[in-house]
């Protein structure tokens, strides 16, 4: 591992190396009075999901974007995705939802995060100009290894890691004018609840987007007996306003602003983003393009399914039962399928009582085969049952 | 992999209307209506066909004001290997500057803007199973969609390619 890139911290001073060129854009000082940075840092005692991703979106979007700011939030359990993902390929949604866990998409590349109180989230919002994939990971490493004294490293994936596990986990997002990195800190997670939801069996899934790489992880606190949110927060936050010092605002902001529902409830824009991330437009809807096969045997036949989905919605469907006396009803059940929310109950008991009604209303004789109404009954609830199980 | 820089608006350079060189200088000023499509004076227009914005897009544009639009070679270098692209949506009018699609690479999620004004008429489909093509071959069969100028004095304030490759050499230093 070669040693990160130079500032060093020698009698409390950082010395500002400008071997570096990406980092001795942050110092020359023609820069400083040319670009007037500020550096800023938040730190959220919300522990809702949608509340603190909300408010990051806001810190984004909506703040002066020569401002760099570090925001530090951790949220009660939850699953994250990446914005090109699959959230029935990369979690079990089924389980979340029965669970009362929320679903997330965050806005970011990469793969699949589960958060709990346990894990503590960084975002470092900067100048396009100043992103680099390893920036920020590289200053977390630094105050992990001076202030906590864990021999944290960054990887190749720009991930954090300890000791050939992975402790954090990063995304990027880049706009016009900004960036941010943000990454996921695993202190003291319950790292099994991690593969509960996150682990699914989907290989008849056939998806277009992001697939995640999962990886070995541990927590933080295998490695520092005193290591805790507030440590963490507190070593990141001083190594950061160490880093920045030059753009902390005339020493007047020297600490964090806390940020609590109190705080976000003056900001207006964070409540609108809050509801845009909640929808199901952006969470299921923002899904790339997929496939998704799977068959069962049932008493009174064996079916093979196939779905197809444009943002989240069934385009198309093929139900084919081996028994062709179901033949009519299976192609009434495909029809009201279609243009339905992939994965979603409501939608499928629309679907089966949209077909209930009118094989009901046609004696379900359609062809000549006509078939029980108590029949037609069973076919449409097995139907039903199982693709709610299977999606 | 080192993720170089792609800078953006808050440069200092300015970019008087892309006329840099000499050899645009001494030609006569064209004065032309916007809806001109298809006249010949709007083929001298286009003269010099393909333009370059400081966000790395690329705009190739023909005889009837039709624009090929992609990300440039730099930029796909920079960004790495592209595993998403959210593809324009056809028919959809744009402004310039607005955000019209998005690629993915190395955990990344980055936006990609107008350069021009217009109706977006068609996407390259292509890149949807195959985002790769981003990489191979950015400034040809990995274009993203082709706009219908609405206003071609948009066109005339790009990037030329050596004010481009200026930009460019700015940034990495």
């Amino acid at each position: 591992m070669r040693p990160l890139f130079p500032p060093l911290l020698v009698r409390n001073i950082i010395i500002k190396s400008r071997t570096s060129q990406q980092f001795s854009r942050f110092f020359s000082s023609d820069e400083i009075s040319s670009r007037d940075l500020v550096f800023k840092c938040f730190i959220s005692k919300s522990m809702d999901p949608w509340t603190n991703i909300a408010f990051e979106e806001w810190l984004f979007k909506d703040t002066n974007p020569q401002e760099i700011i570090l925001f530090l939030w951790r949220n009660n359990s939850c699953a994250v995705i990446g914005r090109n993902q699959n959230p029935w390929k990369e979690c079990n949604v089924r389980l979340l939802q029965k669970h009362d866990i929320p679903l997330i998409r965050r806005k970011s590349g990469g793969g699949t995060v589960f958060h709990d109180i346990g894990n503590t989230n960084y975002t470092l919002i900067m100048p396009r100009i100043d992103f680099t994939r390893k920036h920020t990971a590289e200053l977390v490493v630094r105050a992990l290894t001076t202030r906590l004294d864990i021999p944290a490293y960054v990887t190749e994936r720009h991930d954090i890691a300890v000791n050939g596990l992975k402790v954090s986990g990063s995304a990027f997002k880049l706009v016009m004018r900004r960036a941010y990195h943000h990454g996921t800190m695993l202190i003291d997670t319950d790292l099994d609840r991690i593969k509960r939801y996150l682990n699914v069996e989907r290989q008849n899934l056939i998806t277009k987007g992001v697939e995640s790489f999962p990886s070995p992880v541990t927590n933080l606190c295998n490695y520092s007996s005193t290591v805790s949110h507030e440590s963490f927060c507190e070593a990141v936050k001083d190594y950061f306003t160490e880093y920045y010092r030059d753009y902390v605002n005339h020493g007047s902001n020297k600490s964090a602003t806390t940020v609590d529902e109190e705080f976000i409830s003056n900001i207006p824009k964070v409540a609108e983003y809050r509801e845009e991330f909640k929808t199901w437009e952006w969470v299921y809807g923002q899904t790339p393009d997929f496939t998704h096969k799977f068959e069962k045997e049932f008493e009174w036949s064996h079916v093979k399914a196939l779905f197809e989905s444009k943002n989240g919605i069934i385009t198309a469907i093929t139900l084919t039962p081996s028994n062709i006396k179901y033949h009519n009803l299976i192609n009434a059940l495909e029809d009201s399928f279609e243009g339905r929310k992939y994965g979603d109950e409501k939608d499928i008991d629309n679907a089966l009582n949209d077909v209930r009604v009118s094989e009901q209303l046609s004696g379900s004789n359609i062809g000549g085969t006509s078939i029980s109404t108590s029949e037609m009954q069973r076919v449409v609830n097995d139907i039903g049952k199982w693709i709610k199980e299977s999606s | 992999m080192s993720f170089t820089t792609l800078r953006s608006f808050s440069s200092k350079i300015t970019v008087l209307g892309g006329f840099g060189n000499k050899r645009v200088h001494i030609r006569p000023p064209i004065i032309i209506s916007a809806t001109n499509f298809g006249n010949s004076l709007f083929l001298r227009q286009y003269s010099s066909k393909k333009k370059y914005t400081e966000e790395h897009e690329w705009i190739d544009v023909d005889d009837d004001g039709i624009g090929t639009v992609g990300i440039t070679d730099y930029a796909q270098t920079s960004l790495g290997d592209v595993v998403f692209v959210e593809i324009p949506e056809e028919g959809k009018f744009v402004k310039k500057s607005d955000n019209i699609g998005a690629v993915e690479s190395v955990k990344a999620a980055s936006d990609i803007y107008a350069p021009v004004s217009g109706e977006i008429i068609k996407s390259n489909s292509n890149l949807t199973d195959k985002p790769s093509l981003i990489n191979s071959s950015p400034e040809s069969d990995g274009w993203l969609c082709k706009i219908k100028l609405s206003n071609p004095d948009e066109f005339k304030e790009l990037l030329d390619k050596q004010k481009y490759e200026e930009w460019c050499n700015s940034e990495s230093h």
